[in-house]
């Protein structure tokens, strides 16, 4: 079944340009993208599933080119472009699936929003996450994302970037920004990395991501817009309860705390120290007898929230997005 | 590198080991000389949570920081640390 593919016309999202890294990225997919075009436009008879890199591609939407070296800034903080060596999913001792919402884990870019955002989608759908990235078997991988605006479309369109497997770091262990999840066979899994990386070619580097929204991000990923709700605005059993029921209809869910700086002391020490201003969890679960929520923190699972209880929470997060079921 | 910066919110990097920096405002901190107040924020060290302001100074799998300072750049803290 062919179906339409939503998206701008023209390509108004592109990265602007920069100077080419040491590794030559820019594979070119006009080939396969002008076989695809003569498939779906001469009638070909062949029936094609339309996946959304498929969909990219059909309307034009491919961004291949330079990649995202590192920056003059990067290189003073000691990072060079590292090769990681690896594949996108691998399955890790205690993980139920090889997408695990534990292999997302923020670096030294302040961009929390997205790291939570990739968690959330990755517990909620983890076949969301494998939709968007395709390894191309050379090093480098298209990796779609969901961009809005520009167009005629109000809908986020899929938008294809291809990316190697260089990334800031300072050594082929230790990335500066988002962490490799599991390791396996084929090296260290690339999933979030990957994701993070084509975010930042989206808008031309690593920096320009920094701070963001979560309900925003999580549209990135999915092409579904967020819901956001006001936990404050919610008593702690209907608050429970609509977190609760998003999170058993496999909806992901994400939150945001209040810049705290801006809080009473009052409420400060309602945080428990791994609960920060300014900084986006991913809800785990919710116990609607005690009232209390469980949280995942970007830093990774040593930092996790357990059992905030509903009433401190609501005094310290601002909004809670929920995303849409999968579909 | 000698001197690390880490940005509130982050995890930084500290020869290896990642620590995150959490949020910066005006408190009371441990400096190397004593108490102190000012501009300071909590770095998250394997041992715990420890708020730190310009002239304190933590060790991190035996190897010695000093903070240089705890600074609002673009409406955020940043920490700037230098290896002793």
């Amino acid at each position: 079944m062919l179906a339409r593919a939503h998206a701008p016309a023209q390509d108004s999202m592109a990265p602007a340009a920069q100077p080419a890294g040491p590794v030559a990225a820019g594979r070119g997919n006009g080939f396969r993208a002008d076989r695809v075009k003569a498939m779906v436009q001469g009638g070909s008879g062949e029936q094609i599933a339309i996946t959304p890199d498929l969909a990219a591609m059909i309307s034009g939407n491919e961004v291949s080119g330079p990649d995202v070296p590192v920056t003059e800034e990067e290189k003073g903080k000691g990072y060079s472009d590292t090769q990681f060596k690896g594949t996108p999913f691998v399955k890790g001792a205690g993980d139920t699936n090889d997408i695990d919402a534990n292999d997302a884990v923020q670096g030294s870019l302040a961009n929390c929003y997205f790291i939570a955002a990739m968690e959330a989608v990755a517990r909620a759908n983890p076949e969301a996450i494998r939709k968007l990235i395709k390894d191309n078997g050379n090093g480098t991988y298209d990796v779609t994302l969901y961009i809005s605006g520009g167009g005629w479309s109000w809908k986020a369109a899929p938008k294809v970037f291809t990316v190697d497997d260089y990334f800031p770091g300072k050594s082929s262990t230790n990335p500066a920004y988002a962490k490799t999840g599991d390791s396996g066979e084929k090296g260290p899994e690339l999933w979030a990395m990957l994701l993070e990386k084509a975010y930042a070619k989206s808008k031309g580097s690593y920096k320009d991501i920094a701070w963001g929204n979560t309900g925003a991000a999580m549209e990135l990923l999915t092409g579904q817009g967020a819901q956001t709700i006001t936990p404050a605005s919610y008593s702690d059993e209907k608050l429970a309860e609509a977190i609760d029921k998003a999170i058993a209809e496999k909806r992901p869910v994400a939150c945001a705390t209040k810049d705290l700086e801006k809080e009473s002391e009052e409420v400060r020490k309602l945080a428990p120290s791994n609960v920060v201003g300014k900084h986006a969890y991913a809800p785990i679960s919710v116990d609607k007898d005690k009232k209390t929520i469980t949280l995942q923190n970007p830093w990774g699972a040593s930092y996790q929230v357990n059992d905030l209880p509903l009433a401190s929470f609501k005094k310290l997060y601002h909004s809670v997005y929920i995303g849409a079921a999968a579909q | 590198m000698s001197v690390v910066e880490i940005e509130e919110t982050t995890v930084g990097d500290l020869d290896g080991v990642a620590v995150p920096f959490g949020n910066a405002w005006d408190a009371e901190y441990h400096a190397a000389t004593g108490p102190a107040r000012g501009y300071s924020g909590v770095l998250f060290l394997p041992g715990g949570p420890v708020r730190v302001g310009a002239g304190s100074e933590v060790t991190v799998a035996g190897q010695g920081w000093r903070v240089l300072e705890v600074a609002r750049r673009g409406g955020h803290g940043v920490a700037r640390l230098e290896r002793v």
